[in-house]
């Protein structure tokens, strides 16, 4: 084997032996046909990769009785990872905390949630200790980096829907109960930690 | 043609390595190291080479990069098309994501990481030519005899 061969394979042969790895330990979830992973796929198949068509479709849903906690879900027609594409926890004032590409892990205000054509919003069922807590931990995380495929472990790389999730499941709540390898907003939607405040499809 | 075709080789398993290790926190940042140092003694490799052919190297093997943070720096966007570099640049930057994922500081409203990603191929560029312009060691004419 020449010198610098090495150097060309090694990233394969750790791509395989992660790919691996990762299957093994989550065998069970993505063999699940309900499971993300496979949603992501089957809908990659199908040429639905991103989050949808993007546009004003001006929900106007009544965001006036928000409470602190409590979390927004938002979707586009096409959307490539179920019903709903967007989530952020209020955090009070007419504030969201959320994640952005650009932006990282953001406070912004609320009413850009109007733009959505799929919209909901959740209450958790937590004391409103637990649910500071959540919004400190959140605010924690301001500027945090966001990569739009973030896998459901660590604490650095994050996306709109990992850090609502990792805010609660602080406080012992799991917003999430499929054990998948990722957090899609869905998830909160059919959490029995929430129950649906309202919502609406354009 | 070889080389580029070695580097984006490199490039694109990094990519996909680096992002599967984020699911074992500590492991993606030791890959994104190991991916500097290996694209580090890939350039180096590079350094007999004349400069118009380095430049060109370069040019090709980081043309992503370069288009995906040109078009997230239009100030107009047609169909959200720089929304969608963005995405596109931050995942051809897959590799150093970790290293980045280090840094929490928010300037102008913006991370810190937002702004070092645009800049990537600017910093990819300066290293490309530090890199190429360090002489390698040559073995002198008498080392060579004796080898002989």
């Amino acid at each position: 084997m020449r010198k610098r061969d090495w150097q060309l394979w090694f990233f394969p042969v750790m791509t395989l032996l992660i790919l691996v790895s990762i299957y093994f330990q989550n065998q069970a979830t993505l063999n699940n046909r309900d499971s993300l992973t496979y949603t992501y796929l089957l809908n990659a198949v199908q040429g639905r990769l991103g989050y949808g068509a993007v546009g004003n479709y001006g929900n106007m849903i009544d965001l006036q009785d928000l409470e602190p906690g409590d979390i927004l879900l938002g979707g586009y027609p096409e959307c490539a990872y179920g019903r709903f594409s967007h989530a952020g926890i209020y955090i009070g004032d007419g504030q969201v905390i959320e994640g952005y590409v650009d932006l990282g892990i953001t406070q912004q205000p609320v009413e850009h949630y109007w733009t959505y054509s799929e919209i909901c919003l959740l209450k958790v069922k937590a004391t409103p200790a637990q649910k500071q807590a959540a919004i400190d931990y959140a605010r924690s995380h301001l500027g945090k980096l966001f990569y739009p495929v973030a896998f459901r472990p660590g604490e650095r790389i994050w996306n709109c829907t990992k850090i609502v999730w990792e805010a609660y499941r602080q406080q012992d709540i799991n917003l999430e109960s499929n054990g998948d390898i990722w957090i899609s907003p869905d998830d909160f939607y059919d959490s029995p930690w929430v129950q649906v405040i309202r919502e609406k499809s354009i | 043609m070889k080389t580029i075709a070695r580097l984006y080789f490199i490039h694109i398993f990094a990519w996909l390595a680096v992002w599967l290790a984020t699911y074992y926190p500590g492991l993606d940042i030791v890959l994104a190291v190991l991916y500097l140092l290996i694209i580090t003694m890939q350039i180096r490799s590079l350094g007999g080479e004349t400069k118009c052919r380095a430049i060109k190297v370069f040019l090709i093997w980081q043309a992503p990069g370069i288009v995906f943070s040109l078009i997230s720096l239009l100030p107009w966007s047609w169909w959200g098309i720089k929304e969608y570099a963005f995405f596109l640049l931050m995942f051809w930057y897959t590799p150093v994501v970790p290293l980045l994922s280090l840094l929490q500081w928010v300037v102008a409203g913006y991370p810190i990481y937002y702004y070092l990603l645009l800049a990537m191929p600017l910093i990819y560029g300066l290293i490309f030519m530090v890199l190429t312009r360090i002489k390698q060691p040559v073995l002198s004419s008498s080392r060579i005899r004796y080898l002989r």
